[in-house]
């Protein structure tokens, strides 16, 4: 059987995703393109002796590299042009054929084998477009198929159309497919081995590829008037509405987020017992049948087990987000949501779709993360994540509603709602003082189109999120299981070197927290508290965790009568003040580990540990701020001193980053003036994951 | 000469020129069809009264008013 290496390119929303789908069915692969988080779909499919290896690339409009455009252009343009592929399958937009033609003529002018995928045909003649196939392949010179993928016709012809087109590409070196009509040709020679480089050469290309498609269009396509108002219009008269648009939004958004909270909420305790029942119980059980060793249950039951129990506890969560968010998506809504609030962002430097992610975080930050990779360019992206984990998660909401039960009876409702608009304060600054300093510049320039709307398609919905889940589980999962094993064993081995499954007063955990539990003490955190330094630290592994440790730690300090937790938290926090202090410690501190593992799969390493690093610092510094501010009578002196130490470790921590910042501007510049453009440079060091698969 | 951002509601313009700015962002919407002597129409202007869509060659595109002021235009 001989291999057929085919790479699948197209506008964006031209149903690439869904031909890609109906043509390698479930057998995808999904991964990052080296050294970028943009995804790599790869799926294969037979067709007669063929085994055809299928890269879906990111929609683009054109596959001239420019310096500073997105980087998924000059992604698809070094991938088709630099490797030797068999086959170009080009998926074309019939109801928009003279742009989605700009792509293919770029791509005929290079003599690439091209078979063209005439989409959206039924989309066409809904709007009086009765398009010539026949006529337009001999225009063209190559072979066109027409499609509706999302009905799967025309898929045969068009696998026959592939692998017929890559035979003769095989058979002879001068390939058959040669454009017949095409002027343009002329015009530049197909000489150059690379990418497009010359902007300016290409740019000049423009007008007269235009005039050629016009033509060609002429020839092959009629036009009759068209109905006034399609489907998609008059539904945007409503959602895009001056009034109605942001009302609109705010109910999509509402909905969204109580969908998918109530069904993640809904689902989430049984994937929490069952697991737990499964992973910890089980397991310690049959491990104990087996006489192994404590030290062996205690490692792969209570720890690898939890391990496994705190990621699938998340697993509903994300599941419904993602589905949530797929159906805004392939609906067509989330665009026109980008439209809406597009200013809004702008103040913010980003562009509206940021805006959707901070608004998943609010549910809980994995997939909020995880969402980012909808924005086109690495900036926007970096800031949104790194503004992301100070948006406070349903996670954080349940710590918070016991300490106000137990500090604020009156009122809690709003210390838990300026808990909220702290952390959304707090996202503002460390965005501000991130496009001050190392994310320079403005919000990348706004080209969009909004697409029409269509009902969402249950397959897209469930193969996308079960993809989303796929990369939770197996790459995510290699960061929270390691670090929960980690804590677990921390927390069940006493100092003596016994073993405690409960993890008690006595561990090397809770040691360690007694240790460091000084640091605390400006925030109001008395040594004899330590509890609540433990609670921090296993609260990395999920934030509600700190409750079942305090839970667990305080009753087992034994000189507290068993009343409650509410009561044991009055008795041992410097009260309302103490409290809030700590909530505040809570909100703003290390990322969660899931969050995190999602993280350093979204961002570089560096990235991830300075997120890491500022949230610890901005937490500190929060609360020491507000406790020491807040009991200013009772120590005026050590007060001042922590309050002036705070503000001026910010300060120069301020200075510090402009400083660094601006030397990485110069060395960005001088890099710049002695080699090639830098985005070009990248682009050069990506691999063709196809050829290293299929052919060594 | 008018600027994109002055255009109004159902106001028909044509491309120019390009005055500068973004290259990139000019090439990238050339090729989208942004040409000069390209005839185009505002179709409506978002809620919070910034990005504007337009209609070009019976195809939309949404643009920001302050990054489209890059085009010369004038009215028709």
């Amino acid at each position: 059987m001989t291999t057929i290496i085919a790479a699948l390119v197209g506008n964006p929303n031209c149903g690439k995703t869904t031909l890609f789908n109906a043509l390698t069915g479930a057998k995808q692969k999904v991964g990052n393109w080296p050294g970028v988080t943009i995804e790599c779909k790869r799926g294969e499919f037979v067709e007669k002796d063929y085994q055809v290896e299928l890269t879906d690339l990111p929609g683009t409009y054109s596959l001239a590299i420019t310096e500073s455009g997105a980087v998924d252009t000059a992604l698809a343009s070094h991938f088709i042009f630099s490797h030797d592929i068999d086959v170009v399958l080009n998926i074309v937009d019939a109801s928009l054929l003279e742009r989605s033609l700009y792509l293919t003529m770029q791509l005929l002018e290079r003599k690439t084998p091209v078979v063209v995928a005439l989409n959206m045909m039924d989309v066409a003649r809904a709007r009086g477009i009765h398009i010539d196939v026949e006529k337009l392949s001999a225009h063209l010179g190559c072979p066109v198929v027409a499609l509706e993928a999302h009905r799967r016709r025309g898929l045969l012809a068009l696998k026959e159309a592939m692998v017929k087109l890559s035979d003769q590409h095989d058979a002879s070196a001068s390939r058959q497919c040669k454009p017949a009509n095409l002027a343009t040709v002329e015009l530049r020679s197909a000489s150059s081995e690379f990418a497009i480089t010359d902007l300016s050469e290409d740019a000049a290309l423009a007008p007269s590829r235009y005039r050629l498609i016009q033509q060609i269009l002429a020839a092959c396509v009629e036009q009759k008037p068209r109905p006034k108002v399609t489907r998609s219009v008059y539904l945007d008269r409503f959602v895009l509405n001056r009034l109605f648009g942001i009302p609109i939004f705010l109910c999509v958004m509402y909905a969204l987020f109580a969908c998918a909270m109530l069904g993640g909420g809904v689902l989430q305790p049984y994937f929490d017992s069952a697991s737990e029942a499964i992973f910890v119980g089980g397991l310690s059980t049959v491990l104990s049948y087996c006489h192994a060793p404590l030290w062996c249950i205690m490692l792969f039951a209570n720890g690898l087990g939890r391990g496994m129990n705190t990621m699938i506890t998340l697993i509903p969560v994300i599941g419904t987000l993602f589905l949530f968010l797929t159906a805004l998506e392939d609906s067509g809504y989330m665009a026109r949501a980008a439209f809406v609030v597009d200013r809004m962002m702008g103040f913010l430097g980003l562009p509206g779709k940021a805006l959707i992610p901070m608004i998943v975080g609010f549910g809980c930050n994995v997939p909020a993360v995880m969402s980012a990779r909808t924005l086109e360019y690495e900036r926007d992206r970096l800031l949104t994540i790194l503004m992301m984990p100070f948006m406070s998660c349903s996670a954080r909401l349940t710590i918070y509603a016991i300490f106000a039960a137990a500090f604020f009876r009156q009122g809690g409702q709003n210390i838990i709602f300026a808990l909220y608009l702290i952390g959304i304060a707090m996202a503002m600054l460390t965005g501000f003082l991130l496009r001050k300093t190392y994310l320079r510049g403005e919000a990348s320039p706004l080209i969009m189109v909004l697409p029409a709307y269509h009902v969402p398609r249950i397959k897209t919905l469930l193969l996308n999120t079960w993809q989303r889940l796929y990369g939770f589980i197996f790459r995510a999962g290699k960061v929270i299981v390691p670090v929960c094993v980690f804590i677990e064993v921390l927390n069940m081995v006493s100092i003596d070197g016994t073993i405690q499954v409960a993890g008690g007063v006595h561990s090397v955990l809770s040691t360690f927290g007694q240790w460091i539990t000084p640091i605390f003490s400006p925030m109001g955190i008395e040594a004899t508290n330590w509890p609540a330094t433990v609670g921090l630290i296993t609260g990395v592994l999920a934030k509600e965790v700190v409750l079942g440790t305090l839970n667990t730690l305080y009753a087992g300090m034994g000189h507290l009568s068993y009343s409650g937790m509410t009561n044991m938290l009055a008795q041992q926090f410097d009260g309302a003040i103490g409290a809030f202090a700590y909530l505040l410690f809570v909100l703003l501190y290390f990322p969660c580990i899931s969050t995190m593992a999602a993280m350093l799969r979204e961002m570089h390493r560096g990235w991830t540990i300075f997120s890491a690093v500022w949230m610890m610092g901005i937490a500190y510094g929060a609360a020491v701020t507000f406790y020491q501010a807040a009991t200013f009578f009772r120590h005026p002196g050590s007060s001042v001193l922590w309050i002036v130490a705070m503000i001026v470790v910010f300060m120069s921590v301020i200075v510090a980053m402009r400083l660094l910042a601006s030397r990485q501007d110069v060395l960005r510049l001088a890099s710049k003036l002695t080699e090639r453009p830098l985005s070009l440079c990248d682009v050069r060091c990506f691999k063709c994951p196809m050829r290293v698969a299929g052919k060594s | 000469m008018i600027k994109m951002s002055d255009l109004a509601v159902n106001q028909q313009a044509r491309v120019l020129a390009f005055a500068g700015g973004d290259t990139s962002y000019c090439q990238q919407l050339m090729a989208m069809g942004m040409l000069p002597n390209t005839v185009f129409t505002v179709l409506r202007v978002a809620p919070l009264g910034d990005p504007i869509e337009i209609d070009i060659r019976g195809m939309t595109l949404c643009l920001r008013k302050r990054e489209a002021n890059c085009f010369i235009i004038e009215a028709c």
